[in-house]
């Protein structure tokens, strides 16, 4: 199933390289996936908050609070996105929708100067998109307790250095 | 002729110093004793091993040196922790310089990669990390102003900043100039690595460093023995003996086998950016070519191989 496959955004210099780039898939980290379980029948086009179960934790932070969600969302097939040209794109392929306003991390992330991107510098790269940081309902990033400081040198006899 | 002599006014100073007349028969036999007392009491502590003092630097060692002194490495190891290690030596990979990015814009200070180094590198609790991340205020560049020691109960917190400061393989590396015995030198891919067994503890390495990324051991560490990790390397992340210097090396065990140092596989916000500055492809390459790089302490001509930048 398409579940499994990995996606394979760019295979650069395909002859020669052995760098290549994948997203894996993510549909299983979203929450109630497939969508069309439920809203193969349910099919509200104005959606009334607060948000009916399973939706009612979403919290809307983005762009001066929009709750429009056709903007992103594909109003008859739920399991994909809707890009503004009306392509309908999967959830792997995120990136693609938040680029259209926040164009200027499109090349920085393309590069890999931009977003987090974890397992071989020259085989297999495993690329984060967007919202595996940025919750796309809220997408600031949450504050933390960081992990613990170093030990102070002087911490039992309480001097400063 | 002359023998003789010297025996004779050996003989005359030992007469001189315990009052009793010496034999040369009963010289030579008290000469003998010593000797064997003196190897005795070293056995029996093992505090000396004479396949350690007798070893090699690692650059002049071959194959078969380097297989003994890795299989008595994994032998202390066992002894001591009760851990089956692997001392590995992976090699320089042709056509590879390492340089380390940083993106001060996406880094919250979480302290994610100081954790990781620690457990990674075996890194005595009294020593802490080879990454220390400096919570500066917005505005200054001024590393005096920046303190390692914050709290960090809801980071990022309003008005800072966070910089993380760890070895910045230079490619003029003062650290190794300084060295008397040439224990520390640059690798051909860019690291700075230590030969741990060669180190005298002179600590002038430390002193030599302006970005304070060199660290002693002041004492045997003190491991937890089952969070050891038992992938090593002769030159990384083996564990360190009492008085040596230690220092980050871009995890030379992860990144000569192609993967990505642990600090950067650890921290969540994606900051860290390693890879082959040769290559046109890696984002290091991508990042110093399209972003406005800066370095720590340029003035210094040490030529850091770890780039900061803004986005």
């Amino acid at each position: 199933m398409m579940m499994i496959t990995k996606i394979i955004v760019s295979l650069l210099f395909v002859g020669q390289a052995l760098a290549q780039v994948v997203i894996d898939d993510r549909t299983f980290s979203v929450p109630n996936f497939p969508c069309m379980k439920c809203h193969s029948e349910i099919k509200t086009s104005t959606p009334t908050f607060p948000l009916p179960k399973p939706h009612e934790d979403l919290k809307f932070k983005h762009m001066e609070d929009v709750k429009n969600c056709k903007l992103c969302h594909d109003q008859n097939d739920r399991d994909k996105l809707r890009l503004i040209n009306e392509k309908k794109i999967s959830f792997n392929d995120s990136h693609l929708l938040c680029i259209q306003c926040h164009g200027e991390k499109g090349p920085d992330f393309r590069s890999g100067a931009h977003g987090k991107q974890v397992g071989s510098w020259e085989g297999v790269k495993h690329r984060y998109t967007c919202v595996e940081c940025h919750n796309p309902h809220a997408p600031k990033f949450p504050q933390w307790k960081a992990d613990p400081p170093p030990i102070h040198p002087n911490r039992k006899t309480g001097a400063k250095h | 002729m002359k023998k003789k002599s010297l025996e004779n006014r050996l003989g005359k100073a030992m007469e001189n110093s315990i009052g009793k007349q010496v034999k040369r028969r009963s010289f030579l036999q008290g000469l003998a004793t010593a000797a064997a007392a003196s190897v005795i009491p070293v056995k029996k502590a093992q505090a000396f091993s004479f396949a350690k003092f007798f070893q090699k630097h690692y650059k002049e060692m071959d194959a078969e040196d380097k297989k003994s002194v890795f299989a008595r490495i994994q032998k202390e190891a066992k002894e001591k922790y009760q851990r089956d290690v692997t001392i590995s030596d992976p090699e320089v990979i042709e056509g590879v310089k390492f340089a380390y990015c940083l993106n001060l814009s996406t880094c919250n200070g979480s302290r994610k990669c100081v954790t990781a180094c620690a457990e990674e590198n075996n890194i005595d609790p009294q020593i802490g990390s080879y990454i220390k991340v400096l919570e500066m205020p917005i505005g200054s560049m001024n590393l005096e102003k920046g303190t390692k020691y914050y709290q960090g109960d809801s980071v990022p917190e309003s008005g800072k900043f966070y910089m993380p400061v760890q070895c910045n393989h230079c490619d003029a590396p003062p650290c190794t100039k300084v060295c008397p015995v040439e224990a520390t030198w640059k690798e051909k891919d860019g690291l700075v690595v230590v030969d741990y067994d060669w180190c005298i503890g002179c600590r002038y390495c430390q002193a030599a460093c302006p970005y304070e990324a060199r660290h002693f051991n002041f004492r045997e560490p003190q491991l937890d023995r089952t969070k050891i990790n038992t992938e090593q390397s002769y030159l990384s992340n083996r564990v360190r003996p009492k008085g040596v210097m230690e220092k980050c090396t871009f995890c030379l065990h992860r990144t000569r086998n192609k993967q990505y140092p642990a600090c950067l596989e650890a921290c969540p916000t994606g900051a860290r950016k390693f890879g082959n500055i040769l290559d046109e492809k890696s984002e290091v390459y991508q990042i110093l070519k399209t972003k406005r790089v800066f370095v720590l302490k340029e003035e210094l001509n040490t030529m850091p191989q770890f780039f900061y930048y803004f986005d």
